[in-house]
């Protein structure tokens, strides 16, 4: 642990010449510390880099529209874009039960460019049911979720709100 | 066979070398991997086994010879020289090859226990062990935010008379540790509910924010703090013993397993739950619990996605390669395991040289140039996969990465950006959470 006078002179107080391991300021005689004057600016650096920036980043994300994605576009590299799929319903929905409760619900959409399975599961599966929020075979839905791409080629949509499948009577027809 | 063979022996050597370069993690190398085989059309010609093996070969690399920079490139500045880690004390009395080779040793008994322990048991106990343990993910996770943040300690405040300053002076470390979690939180709210970066790459979206709270904070430290390595011995001196080796894996077996199984906890939290589980206050013990730690986690976690029947994906390395291949066989299982015994054997033999290889390049270049190339190497990487977005998050990240480092908190809190968010979504209130701060 010896690593010599110069290596450990921080840690003491320059003024009274006590311990004070990382403090900027002596606990014992009030003395400021040794440490590199550019250690203090980086802390308000750091400080005013974090909250401004944590700040701005909020404002990009919440005013961010998310634009409407093609299925034929999906690739892997896409793996859990939070992202919006507009089509029709190909099949009635499954509701997949554990123990007799509801545990997901899935069904298969088309934009016309390619196919993508939408999922729900627990609480939010259990409230499209209970709601009578589910979907029916040729109703044309807006799903805003969370994308789950594998390697077979099978990309999924997990849906983690209710309010993010909105289903389009007036688009039936199309 | 041949074909397995030279790809895990290969994607040892890569992965061992990356991991020489402070600051590039392996993830980041298979994601330009991943991105180059989609770009050129390619991902789906290459074969399964030579695919799955690569994979293996780098990952094991990786987390066997991280142990060098994170020996040698973690000189601590003098003021907290009393409170340094074993590698750090390692590398300050000269020892710093010795605590690498002791950490790596500590790997090869990780690699042991992930091929014999998880290979030969886990088809029959893992998918048992998912089955009861799956429904109470969510709490678990609850309770090792809360021991994580309540077992932090004031950094100061402890010396001088009591009084409101003294009070003031330990909750200012501590009130910088909750608010590094609570800030890294939202920031992975942010990224999980409204990424700013580009939906083509947003198998990448957290990579920027771990090279802003992780890697940029420490290598800034070194180019301003202008830290200098001791000279240091290229000998061992022989005192790891069976014993200290036993403990030291069991400590890190417990640690590394508990964090490749669970959601969203890291080696460093298996860590440190597995060392106040055992409460042994030995370095050597340390280190080596660290070795096995750091590779149980890299290498079982990824081991995972091919244990037959268990369905789990766990670590960046397994999601990528999900998206290029998926395992589903005994034979992929077979292959994942040979690969990794392989790679492993290969990686150890090169940590000696390796380590060596770095001291002379450390002690002849200095810590500060390393680390001016490898942060520009560091950002021109973030810039390159996740565009300028990807820059401003990986910013904002520094600023709160270095709020631990610069106020004397855990620099672990960071992990806030997965912990928060993912506790929330298991308990099933992530979405409530993300529209009440107007992110859905």
């Amino acid at each position: 642990m010896n690593a010599g006078a110069s290596q450990n002179q921080g840690a003491f107080c320059p003024s009274c010449e006590r311990f004070i391991g990382p403090a900027d300021v002596c606990p014992y005689c009030d003395a400021d510390s040794a440490r590199p004057p550019i250690m203090r600016t980086l802390r308000c650096v750091s400080l005013v880099l974090a909250f401004v920036g944590l700040g701005f980043l909020y404002l990009a994300a919440t005013t961010k529209e998310l634009p409407t994605q093609k299925i034929s576009e999906i690739t892997p590299m896409m793996n859990f874009a939070r992202s919006q799929v507009a089509g029709s319903v190909q099949k009635d929905p499954y509701v997949g039960e554990k123990k007799g409760l509801v545990d997901y619900i899935s069904f298969p959409i088309n934009d016309g460019s390619g196919e993508l399975r939408v999922v729900a599961y627990g609480a939010v599966a259990k409230s499209l049911k209970d709601r009578k929020l589910l979907p029916v075979k040729g109703d044309f839905v807006e799903v805003t979720g969370d994308l789950d791409v594998t390697a077979d080629g099978n990309p999924k949509l997990r849906l983690d709100a209710t309010e993010k499948l909105r289903i389009r009577k007036d688009a039936r027809a199309q | 066979m041949i074909p397995v063979v030279i790809s895990s022996i290969t994607g040892a050597l890569i992965g061992s070398v990356f991991a020489c370069i402070p600051g590039l993690h392996v993830y980041n190398v298979m994601a330009l991997a991943v991105i180059a085989l989609h770009l050129c059309g390619v991902g789906g010609s290459v074969s399964p086994d030579t695919l799955v093996s690569f994979a293996a070969g780098m990952i094991v690399g990786y987390s066997m010879l991280n142990t060098v920079p994170s020996v040698l490139l973690a000189a601590p500045d003098e003021s907290a020289i009393f409170t340094v880690l074993p590698g750090q004390k390692y590398l300050m009395r000269g020892h710093g090859y010795e605590g690498a080779m002791i950490t790596a040793a500590g790997g090869l008994a990780g690699l042991f226990l992930v091929v014999f322990g998880i290979g030969l048991l886990g088809p029959k106990l893992l998918p048992l062990a998912k089955a009861v343990l799956h429904p109470h993910y969510h709490w678990i996770l609850w309770a090792v935010i809360a021991f994580m943040l309540m077992s932090e300690w004031p950094m100061e405040g402890r010396l001088g008379q009591a009084g409101l300053a003294k009070f003031r002076a330990a909750w200012g470390s501590l009130g910088v540790g909750l608010l590094t979690f609570l800030m890294s939180g939202f920031l992975g709210f942010i990224l999980f509910y409204r990424s700013p970066i580009s939906i083509d790459v947003s198998f990448q979206n957290l990579m920027p924010a771990f090279a802003g709270l992780f890697t940029i904070p420490s290598l800034l430290l070194n180019i301003v703090s202008n830290v200098k390595m001791p000279k240091q011995r290229r000998t061992f001196s022989k005192d790891l013993d069976a014993a200290v080796l036993l403990k030291g894996a069991f400590a890190g077996g417990l640690g590394g397993g508990f964090a490749a199984f669970f959601p969203a906890i890291t080696g460093g939290v298996g860590g440190l739950l597995a060392g106040h589980a055992t409460a042994w206050r030995d370095d050597r013990i340390f280190l080596v619990s660290q070795g096995t730690s750091k590779l149980v986690y890299y290498v079982g976690g990824f081991l995972l996605l091919f244990v037959p029947g268990l369905n789990m994906t766990r670590g960046g390395g397994a999601w990528m390669l999900r998206g290029l291949y998926q395992p589903h066989t005994n034979h992929d299982y077979y292959i994942a395991l040979a690969a990794l015994a392989f790679a492993g054997a290969i990686s150890f033999l090169l940590v000696s040289p390796l380590a060596r290889g770095s001291m002379a390049i450390i002690s002849k270049v200095g810590y500060r140039r390393i680390s001016c190339v490898a942060l520009a190497a560091i950002v021109a990487l973030v810039g390159g996969l996740t565009g300028l977005m990807g820059v401003l998050v990986m910013l904002v990240a520094t600023g709160i990465g270095l709020l631990p480092v610069l106020y004397g908190a855990r620099r672990m809190n960071c992990l806030g950006i997965i912990l928060l968010p993912v506790a929330c979504n298991m308990s099933g209130i992530g979405p409530t959470v993300a529209g009440w701060i107007g992110l859905l």
